[in-house]
């Protein structure tokens, strides 16, 4: 036993019931605690100890550990973000304009940069929890980044090896679907051979995303690969299937629901007036159900079986053909319909018709007449679904309630075009000086919304937006606090657009 | 004689504390509501009728000037105050010259005192005598608390420490409340500290052992205090907690170098803050530790910015193993991107601390500076090792920003600046590529 074990043990029995002698030790503190016997037990004790402790505290020397190989990190291939840009990440990952995170980061990789060192580990943890970020997150990481991520669990999903794609066939399944995807928008006809190749042999779920693929320069040529996976054994496919055909205006699956559909919606001209016409289909055959119809009615929907499915061969129905079959114009279409009993049929297969065959004379007659079902916006193209807007709102803001169109707007993807932005910051403005005095009903909702806008409304007009909103000379409102969150969020996302530009 | 006020009605104005007393005290310079009154040399008095049974007793001294009243305001000067002055100027008839009533006399006595004796601190110099008195006077106590805390260390070791897991923290915090009542703040919290080592896990006993031994021979040293050379004094002294004053130290010769700010640690406990600012001599090649206080809602001084350097006289507090130090005079800092400071090797790091312990037993924590080390993560926890992988020393596992230094060094040594307490180390900030950043 050691010395200092023996003193150790002793002090920790205690030394009332046991007698206690100075240890033999040998060399220097040996020495010293020799000159120790003869003073009382205790200090005996304690001073032996703390000669000890001081050999030990002063002889100390650094452990020698087997240490785990640890290749260093690549130099950097991208430029870093600038130290401004690094101070914005760092106050969005602290929680500050957080919101704003998903844009920061398509940003900085649509300009090549990556993020400094000290701040990978919170933003690859935050990857980590929210999924949606991981694919943002990875282009801005840099090499430092992936070399980092290799160390930790959680981070695996950021160490992604620039592999070549040399063979299609080794590819991970996530990787072919974009690799797919990107062939697709250069060789239309090879990326489809690709796929032909290897269909059979793969699995279900695979096969229905590998099939909306083809949606990237979508054309007639792929017809009948299409027409062939109608007949596919998984619903999935099938319904990839059924939704690509139906943006064919020419394909077999349009033309024959033309067909089933001509003869049941007709229109009356009398002297006096035009009226729609409607009689439900009788029944739906094997063909009508391979086309895209399905049989039973969803549950929990309150409508009637054959008018389930009229609406949704109308779905697959292209729209501009009523505009041929009937000689009139989509809005003077949806104007016919208005009151009648079959508006809500026929409306909701016009836009989901609309939203796979995108025309920008359907959509602002649509969205002025139904501004509430504006999902269908979000499948058009920004420039489309802007331009569609544009002329849409104005009508909208006299004929609907503040809470409609405010909901409409704060629902869409940011917008880029300044004149809307323009648009909807003057009616805000109006809005809110008409609400000054008296605030009426739905006011606090429609203010809620008000914050919710700064991510929508393009960030160049935050100048214009404080002169605009804020007003030194007018007396304080209660929508103060909100319109300056509003304000607060657009000259963020400003300021940091511009220092990640430079 | 009609009394010489100096004071105008704008100077009356400036020393409204606000716009409505002043108003207030215009509603008051009707003389009816005003008995007593009378005035002195510089000194005026009156008994207002307030909102009371009985009047407000208000006086006033002009020459600093001073005021007292007995109503309830916390205004300085009340309302009442300066009604009294706003009516001495208006209708200085109304206040005729008389003798001070023993009210007014008795406060002038005590203010003429008060003033004497802080004259008197400000130009005498320190008392020898007195001081000397004040320190045999605390001396004394501390020692009673010396003996009293080593009779009670000497019982545990009779009884063992094993008896101690049953108790509770009540034992360690009488004792150390009769520390503090002994004037004796660091043994105070010495016995804190040892509180604590019961609970921390797995060789507790062999830890707390060794504390109770340091503690033992600080109490031991204390008993022989004027046997020890002076700098080992000073060590002494300053482990039990017998302040030195900071203006005394800076009377003294320092040491001119430029001085590198290695970083900053602040830790709070009960109220008050504490700061350790660690500095690097960078031609004499030493440490110095600047600490700094803040209770409540002080604030800490925070010039001294980590990464950054500046030329100046720094003191040392007396010492074995100089470390503690206050700045006497500085220039303006700068941010400083030489070479990394510190150590070559963690081995010399090691010895530079063990040379500093041999002299001063009861240090706590030495400043670690290294040129260049590899942070890694191992089984055992976070590591720094040596450039050339040879020796390791462990991270405290309180540090949370491992990845955050990690992830800047890029697996390539950095220079790294830290808190070491005989078993691991605390990064306070790290040099790569040039810049530093806090940790």
């Amino acid at each position: 036993m050691s010395v200092w074990q023996e003193i150790h043990d002793a002090a920790l029995m205690g030394i009332e019931r046991r007698t206690f002698e100075a240890p033999a030790a040998g060399g220097k503190a040996g020495a010293l605690i020799d000159q120790l016997r003869g003073a009382e037990p205790e200090a005996t004790l304690l001073g032996a100890a703390v000669i000890l402790t001081m050999q030990r505290r002063t002889g100390m020397t650094p452990a020698h550990v087997a240490l785990p190989e640890c290749v260093p990190a690549e130099a950097e291939a991208q430029p870093l973000c600038s130290h401004r840009s690094a101070q914005h990440l760092a106050r969005m990952l602290r929680g500050e304009f957080a919101e704003v995170l998903p844009e920061w980061l398509d940003a900085a990789g649509r300009a090549g940069k990556c993020v400094p060192a000290e701040l990978l580990p919170e933003l690859l943890s935050k990857g980590d929890r929210r999924q949606a970020l991981q694919a943002k997150i990875t282009p801005v990481i840099g090499r430092r980044g992936r070399w980092l991520a290799a160390f930790k669990s959680e981070w695996h999903y950021a160490v992604q090896s620039e592999e070549e794609i040399d063979n299609w066939e080794t590819l991970s399944h996530p990787a072919r679907v974009l690799y797919l995807e990107q062939l697709r928008a250069s060789d239309p006809a090879a990326a489809r051979a690709l796929l032909e190749a290897t269909w059979a042999s793969e699995r279900a779920e695979d096969r229905a995303q590998l099939l909306a693929a083809l949606k990237v320069g979508l054309g007639m040529a792929d017809e009948p690969f299409l027409e062939a996976a109608l007949d596919d054994r998984s619903r999935k496919v099938w319904a990839v299937a059924v939704d690509l055909l139906a943006r064919l205006p020419a394909s077999g699956l349009a033309q024959r629901m033309i067909e089933r559909v001509r003869p049941l919606v007709t229109l009356k001209q009398s002297l006096l007036q035009r009226q729609i016409d409607v009689s439900l289909p009788e029944a739906v055959d094997e063909q009508t159900v391979r086309d895209g119809v399905i049989q039973a009615k969803p549950s929990g929907r309150q409508i009637g079986e054959r008018q389930w499915w009229l609406t949704q061969m109308i779905q697959l129905v292209p729209p501009d053909w009523w505009c041929d079959e009937f000689k009139l114009s989509p809005k003077e279409l949806v104007a016919l319909i208005a009151k009648s009993e079959w508006e809500a049929l026929l409306a909701e297969g016009w836009i989901a018709a609309v939203a796979r065959y995108p025309s920008l004379e359907w959509c602002e007659a649509l969205l002025s007449a139904f501004p509430t079902q504006h999902a269908f916006l979000a499948e058009l193209s920004p420039d489309l679904r802007e331009t569609c807007l544009l002329s849409v709102l104005p009508e909208l803001v006299k004929h609907e309630s503040a809470l409609g169109w405010f909901q409409l707007i704060a629902g869409q993807k940011a917008l880029h075009h300044l004149d809307l932005g323009r648009l909807v910051l003057q009616h805000i403005q109006e809005y809110i000086k008409a609400n000054t005095k008296k605030a009426r009903k739905d006011y606090w909702e429609v203010m809620a919304l008000v914050d919710d806008l700064g991510m929508v409304l393009p960030p160049e007009l935050s100048q214009e937006a404080k002169n605009l909103l804020i007003s030194k000379d007018e007396p304080r409102s209660q929508a103060d606090y909100q319109v300056k969150q509003l304000i607060a969020i657009l000259d963020f996302r400003r300021i940091m657009l511009q220092e990640l530009a430079k | 004689m009609a009394f010489s006020m100096n004071l105008t009605i704008e100077q009356i104005d400036a020393l409204a504390p606000d716009g409505n007393s002043l108003k207030a005290a215009q509603k008051l310079t009707q003389p009816d509501r005003w008995t007593g009154l009378g005035q002195s040399g510089d000194t005026i008095w009156g008994d207002c009728k307030g909102s009371a049974s009985t009047p407000y007793l208000v006086q006033a001294e002009l020459s600093e000037p001073a005021f007292k009243c007995t109503c309830p305001s916390r205004k300085f000067p009340c309302k009442h105050a300066l009604g009294l002055l706003l009516l001495a100027v208006h209708q200085p008839e109304a206040v005729p010259q008389s003798e001070a009533p023993s009210r007014v006399a008795d406060w002038l006595k005590s203010r003429a005192e008060r003033a004497e004796r802080a004259a008197k601190r400000g130009e005498a110099p320190p008392d020898p005598e007195a001081q000397a008195k004040r320190a045999a006077r605390r001396h004394n106590r501390v020692l009673d608390g010396v003996e009293q805390l080593n009779l009670w260390l000497c019982d545990l070791v009779r009884s063992g420490l094993a008896s101690l897991q049953a108790k509770g923290y009540g034992t360690w915090d009488t004792m150390a409340a009769r520390m503090v009542d002994a004037q004796a703040p660091g043994l105070a919290r010495q016995l804190r500290l040892m509180a604590a080592i019961p609970a921390s896990g797995e060789g507790w006993t062999g830890r707390l052992l060794e504390r109770i031994s340091l503690l033992h021979l600080l109490l031991e040293a204390y008993q022989r205090i004027d046997t020890l050379p002076e700098a080992t004094q000073a060590d002494v002294r300053a482990a039990v907690g017998i302040p030195i004053r900071q203006e005394d130290i800076l009377l003294g010769q320092g040491t001119i170098d430029q001085w590198i700010v290695l970083g900053r640690r602040i830790e709070e406990q009960d109220d008050l803050k504490t700061q350790r600012t660690w500095l690097w001599g960078a031609d004499s090649a030493q440490p110095a530790l600047i600490l700094d206080f803040a209770y409540r809602g002080q604030t800490l001084d925070t010039s001294l910015i980590p990464g950054t350097a500046f030329e100046g006289e720094v003191v040392f507090y007396p010492s074995a193993a100089p470390l503690r130090a206050a700045v006497k005079s500085r220039q303006a800092i700068q941010t400083y991107s030489g070479t990394p400071p510190g150590s070559i090797s963690i081995g010399d790091g090691v010895a530079a601390y063990a040379n500093t312990i041999a002299s001063n037993p009861w240090l706590e924590l030495y400043p670690l500076a290294f040129q260049q080390v590899l942070p890694l993560p191992t089984d055992a926890g976070w590591v720094v090792a040596d450039a050339d992988r040879q020796s390791v020393l462990p991270l405290a596992n309180t540090f949370s920003a491992t990845w955050e230094m990690f992830a800047i060094s890029g697996g390539y040594p950095i220079g790294l600046t830290s808190e070491w307490n005989g078993s691991t180390l605390l990064p306070l900030g790290l040099w790569a590529d040039g810049r530093y950043v806090a940790l």
